[in-house]
């Protein structure tokens, strides 16, 4: 449905080279899906959004929509976005204070010139009532809710039956509560009317949450595509290991990988133990062992761990919250977050421990050097 | 769908930007960009003939234009007689004292009104509304009824209290003039004064209380520091008018033989035998005078903003309880805005009377409406009125529809050629009224197309005059206006022409109404910039109450300015009722403030 190739924008800044928001991107994405872009502020993801609309124009590679090309940098092809044929809700909403719900909704019948008034009015009427909101449509647009204006964000951009149904963080500006609330809203929407949706958002946890598919991008790059379930268990870098869920990353270095097929033999904290590997290491690299937080086992000291791989460390500390419960441990220099369910009785602050390492949700990244500077203590714990 | 392979090159646009040659580049810029470059031809092409003309013929050794060998023949004439030099001194003296004088007022005025519970609050508000429709020419000569020399209402009064003891009060002075000036002033510099005191944020002046400052010490040492900035830029901007002024200097100094730039300017080409070399020398050293003007008053409003603390919060800062002082600091807050309204009074008073009196009891009797019907049934005054009112309403719709998509241009594409035409348009604002005046009869007179003598002629010098204001209005409005809004409608399948009608031109109501209103007003009070346009064909109010002055007629002068103020005023009460902008008049104080913001 989406085809993006090679696509590159720079933005000139004041003084010196400019900023790579796009640095040769491409992805694929197929009808029908929920696919979420998902990064950093600065990471590029906005400019890709932007660019699919045609609010930016790229200097340079490929999109095309639905078989048409919008946008050929070769060609110097580009349609404007008013011919795209897209629907986009956007980060601010963009409701026109100046019209009530209906006229918001009625807008992009409207300016197209080719439905009749009473098309426009059961369309309109459709697209409310899939909101929810058909009773509101008379309502004037700055005497929504924060919710009702989403919603009526959302109504607009799909009333037109768009080919592609754009989202920029449409949920930042809600409130917790309500943030999660529309998360099902989205999904039972996009289910219901099977619209082909690009996603943008810096919240991984929406991310997991919504999607059927994530590209994740960083610096103007894709680093990983994949269903959720796969970014998250399988993060094919440290850095997207670090930045979905919460992680600890212990600093180690590789002692043998030879004839253990997918298994290295790592050294962490002068103790011996086993990782899945990610990156082609070799023996002596210095490595970072990803491990979430809730893949940990923990016991009291002497109590015998029946896990493949045992730190020692001392309980530093202890957060009870509710569902589960986390300890920080010191594993000699390290420190690492342990997650057990329930409130995990008979383990309190400085007792020594025994923390196990499934071998299988431990995976092994080749230790980035930029990382490796800027984090001296091994341990990133996340968001 | 075939995929490209990473060796493909960057775009077409970006590697010609990269290589390309400096015209190229400027050729890519200018079909990025057409409406942009549209405007700022459009805009050079008004803006740079009159200015060009005026500064290329203070150079021509004879009074043509465009002939004559290059020469500074018109410097040496100008420099060499001593009423030149004295004419620049003068104009930096006038310029900067009415300044000093109207700030000082207004601040006081403002800090009284804003901050303590100083009485007439309301009547200052009033005061200053009701001052926007009334013509500098119009307050000029209600001054010298009430102050001028020969039987006026103050010297008389004076007499009669303390016999020939007291000397008479001499308004023909650059006293006199500083004075009157100021009073002009006044609102304007109130309105941009008095929100600093306003919208302070009076957790700062607690801070200050908190760590111990008495009152005093918090008014000094925090409450004045952050006005410091606003009171400095009304300063420049008071500065700025000053120079400009033509209706003072023009009333009060020709008889009081103290000579200005505008006035020298004035005189020059309005008498018998016009020197348009000498005028266009004085105009060239009178616009860099304002320049100098301008530069600082921009200057200081960017340091103005940095302290500005309005962020919508709606604070309310404590105001200070003046206790028995209050009705002392209620002299202060009604005898200076008196002062405006003062002149209007007289001649309210004048405009009932067969022949100008001072003000007695005894001359009630001799009230009649008789100027009134000779006023409104000259056919002169009446096609004036019509003119000016249509001038107004012509020149505020076209400035405001160029500005409005030139503001879209700048704020929503900004690149060399936007930035261009922002330079461009708001180029105006260094050319006094009186040399506007005369650039545009310069460079029109021998135009192919006959527009001198008509009203077109005066419509062009309004337009090019009050583009860099009707341009600030609409850049305030768009620089708030979210430009997600604009993108929503695109993406939604409007197309350029559907976003504008649809929803810039909508939500920047505000803007427009305020700014078309502004400049509907300005244009009505407008003298200097027709002195040389008008003639017997066509005549504006401002110059037609201008003229009955210069030949005596004080009663109709003043029954015809009565009857400007009450038109106009109704006319802007009722558009602005109409524009849905309304409510309170603090409103409408504020619409009109909104030109002061650069």
């Amino acid at each position: 449905m989406l085809q993006i190739t090679q696509l590159r924008k720079t933005f000139a800044e004041q003084r010196g080279a400019g900023v790579r928001a796009l640095d040769g991107v491409s992805l694929s994405v197929p009808k029908g899906k929920l696919f979420t872009i998902l990064g950093e502020s600065g990471s590029g993801k906005t400019t890709m959004l932007r660019s699919i609309a045609g609010l930016e124009r790229p200097d340079a590679g490929r999109i095309e929509i639905a078989g048409a090309t919008v946008f050929d940098g070769a060609t110097a092809t580009f349609m404007p976005p008013n011919k795209r044929g897209l629907g986009m809700v956007f980060q601010s909403y963009a409701i026109w204070p100046h019209m009530t719900v209906f006229e918001n909704v009625a807008f992009p019948l409207k300016v197209r010139r080719t439905m009749k008034r009473s098309a426009i009015r059961a369309a309109v009427a459709g697209a409310l009532e899939t909101m929810q909101m058909g009773h509101l449509a008379d309502r004037s647009a700055t005497q929504l809710s924060g919710g009702q204006q989403q919603r009526l964000a959302l109504a607009r951009a799909i009333v037109g039956n768009p080919r592609l149904l754009l989202l920029d963080e449409p949920l930042s500006n809600l409130d917790a509560k309500l943030r999660e609330r529309m998360r099902f809203e989205l999904k039972r929407l996009q289910r219901e009317t099977g619209i082909t949706t690009i996603y943008v958002t810096h919240d991984q946890a929406e991310a997991l949450a919504l999607s059927d598919e994530i590209a994740l991008m960083h610096n103007g790059q894709i680093l990983q595509q994949g269903t959720p379930a796969e970014i998250y268990y399988h993060p094919s870098a440290e850095y997207i290991a670090d930045f979905i869920g919460s992680t600890n990353l212990l600093a180690g270095s590789v002692l043998d990988t030879a004839a253990l097929g997918a298994v290295a033999r790592l050294e962490i904290e002068g103790v011996a133990c086993h990782g899945t590997l990610n990156d082609d290491v070799a023996a002596g690299d210095s490595i970072a062992l990803a491990v979430r937080p809730e893949s940990l086992t923990i016991v009291r000291a002497g109590e015998g761990s029946t896990a493949q791989n045992t730190l020692p460390g001392l309980i530093r500390g202890r957060v009870f919250l509710g569902e589960t419960t986390e300890f920080l441990v010191a594993v000699g220099a390290l420190e690492v977050r342990v997650r057990v369910s329930g409130p995990a009785p008979g383990l309190d602050i400085d007792d020594a421990v025994a923390i196990g390492l499934p071998a299988d949700a431990s995976l092994v990244f080749r230790r980035d050097a930029s990382r490796e500077a800027s984090s001296g203590a091994a341990v990133e714990v996340a968001r | 769908m075939s995929t490209v392979g990473s060796e493909v090159s960057p775009g077409a646009g970006a590697s010609l930007a990269r290589t390309a040659t400096r015209s190229q580049r400027l050729l890519l810029l200018m079909r990025r960009n057409m409406l942009t470059t549209a405007l700022v031809v459009l805009v050079a092409a008004l803006v740079f003939p009159p200015v060009i003309s005026v500064v290329y013929s203070s150079f021509s050794a004879g009074q043509m234009v465009w002939q004559g060998p290059r020469s500074l023949t018109h410097y040496r004439l100008v420099f060499g007689e001593s009423s030149g030099v004295d004419a620049v001194w003068n104009t930096f003296v006038f310029a900067a004292g009415s300044a000093l004088l109207g700030v000082a007022m207004a601040a006081v005025v403002a800090m009284l009104s804003e901050r303590t519970n100083a009485p007439f609050r309301r009547f200052i508000y009033f005061t200053v509304i009701v001052s926007f429709a009334v013509p500098t020419i119009i307050q000029t000569m209600g001054w010298i009824l009430l102050m001028g020399p020969n039987g006026s209402f103050v010297n008389q009064t004076l007499r009669n209290a303390f016999g020939g003891f007291f000397p008479s009060i001499d308004l023909f002075t650059m006293t006199g003039m500083i004075f009157v000036q100021a009073t002009v002033l006044f609102p304007a510099l109130f309105l941009l004064i008095a929100p600093t005191f306003r919208s302070a944020d009076p957790a700062l002046e607690h801070a200050a209380s908190v760590s111990g400052a008495s009152r005093l010490v918090v008014l000094r040492r925090v409450t004045l520091p952050l006005a410091w900035p606003s009171m400095l830029a009304a300063m420049f901007l008071g500065f700025v008018v000053g120079i400009e002024s033509f209706e003072v200097p023009a009333l009060l100094g020709t008889p009081g033989r103290v000579r200005v730039l505008s006035t020298v300017i004035y005189s020059r080409v309005a008498g018998f035998d016009p020197d348009y070399g000498a005028a266009s020398a004085f105009s060239s050293l009178l616009m860099i005078l304002t320049i100098g003007g301008v530069f600082l008053y921009q200057r200081s409003t960017a340091r103005a903003y940095k302290y500005a603390t309005v962020t919508g919060k709606g604070y309310r800062p404590d105001k200070i309880d003046l206790g028995a002082l209050r009705w002392i600091a209620g002299i202060v807050t009604f005898v200076i805005p008196l002062l405006v309204l003062g002149p209007l009074l007289i001649l309210a008073w004048t405009s009932l009377l067969p022949f100008y009196t001072p003000p007695s009891f005894s001359q009630l009797s001799t009230f009649s409406l008789a100027n009134y019907r000779h006023v409104l049934s000259s056919p002169d005054f009446s096609s004036s009125l019509k003119n000016s009112l249509v001038l107004g309403v012509g020149a505020a719709l076209l400035v405001m529809a160029v500005t409005l998509v030139s503001a879209w241009a700048i704020v929503r594409r900004r690149n060399a050629m936007s930035r261009t035409l922002d330079f461009v348009a708001t180029l105006p604002l260094v050319v006094p009224g009186v040399v506007m005046s005369l650039a545009v009869l310069r460079t029109f007179i021998s135009f192919p197309i006959a527009i001198y003598g008509t009203a077109w002629i005066i419509l062009l010098a309004f337009v090019i005059h009050y583009l860099p204001y009707g341009l600030r209005y609409n850049h305030a409005g768009m620089v708030s206006l979210h430009r997600e809004l604009e993108e929503a409608a695109e993406v939604g399948g409007a197309s350029r022409l559907q976003i504008f009608w649809y929803v810039v031109i909508p939500l920047m109501r505000p803007a427009l109404v305020a700014g078309g209103l502004f400049i509907f007003l300005a244009s009505i009070r407008q003298l200097s910039v027709v002195l040389f346009l008008v003639g017997s064909r066509v005549d504006v109010v401002a110059n037609s109450m201008f003229m009955m002055w210069n030949t005596g007629s004080f009663t109709d002068a003043a029954t015809a300015s009565m009857v400007v103020v009450v038109v106009v005023l109704a006319i802007a009460a009722v558009v602005y009722r109409l524009s849905g902008l309304g409510g309170r008049g603090g409103g409408m104080a504020s619409a009109l403030q909104q030109q002061m913001r650069r």
